[in-house]
């Protein structure tokens, strides 16, 4: 069902975690990640749960991260959003355009 | 001649056309017609700037113009809107976002186009990284008074025991 994620059955050695995701970062997060997509081991498919894998994935970036928004599919979502196949992710950091 | 599209937008490697983008917006409807160019600054407090490297998430930087053209519709009733931005590198001088908005009387043109400007600064995700001789660093202001879009509902705990 889910495309983005790859399922992983064992969850004593994975640390609880149900399977993975894509999520896209920009600037200074893609910056601080030292990459511009990330494969994070999710507990829950759910924005939260990406939020959290993130957190725990990139402490550098705690900061910014808790100023970040996350998107699905091109629109801004909401905590308890559950990821569908074929979800994109990104993480938005506070914007400066103009 | 009188393009049909009602709004327009645009994000683009390439300089900015501005007149093409005025253009865009005029209207045998329209007595105002408003253009707004934002430059790259040679000083930001202090700091000396060479270059400004521009990045953005289309769909939903796409997603949000539509969204602030609606709503600048239903605000100020104007009658067509052009946004453009420019990505990648952009020098001392040259224009990063042209901002176009026609409307039948002037105060509304200009009205909708400063607070077009103010949303898009603060909800559209584009991303500056000031480059210098010196430094580069990406910019992420402190947004006080506003929560950014999609931070509803957080922060959160997260537990990291259950799964």
């Amino acid at each position: 069902m889910r495309e983005n994620v790859t399922q992983q059955n064992d969850s004593f050695s994975t640390g609880g975690t149900i399977g993975e995701v894509s999520v896209k970062l920009f600037a200074g997060l893609a910056e601080s990640a030292g990459t511009k997509e990330l494969r994070v081991a999710v507990k829950r498919y759910t924005v939260a749960g990406v939020r959290c894998a993130l957190e725990a994935r990139l402490p550098q970036a705690a900061s910014l991260l808790s100023r970040s928004a996350i998107a699905v599919d091109g629109r801004y979502g909401t905590k308890n959003q559950i990821l569908h196949s074929k979800s994109e992710i990104a993480v938005i950091p506070p914007v400066s355009g103009g | 001649m009188e393009g049909r599209r009602v709004f327009q937008f645009d994000l683009t490697e390439d300089p900015i056309d501005t007149s093409f983008v005025l253009s865009t917006v005029v209207s045998a409807s329209a007595g105002a017609n408003v253009l707004f160019t934002g430059t790259t600054r040679q000083e930001t407090e202090g700091v000396i700037t060479d270059w400004l490297e521009y990045d953005a998430y289309k769909p939903l930087a796409e997603r949000e113009c539509v969204r602030l053209y609606e709503q600048a519709v239903s605000k100020f009733k104007i009658i067509k809107c052009s946004i453009v931005h420019r990505l990648g590198k952009v020098s001392v001088g040259e224009v990063s976002i042209a901002v176009a908005v026609s409307a039948v009387h002037r105060a509304e043109a200009f009205a909708s186009a400063s607070w077009l400007l103010d949303r898009i600064k603060e909800d559209v995700p584009v991303w500056k990284r000031q480059v210098s001789d010196t430094q580069a660093f990406w910019v992420h202001p402190e947004q006080e008074g506003h929560t950014p879009r999609g931070l509803n509902g957080f922060p959160q705990e997260c537990d990291n025991d259950m799964p």
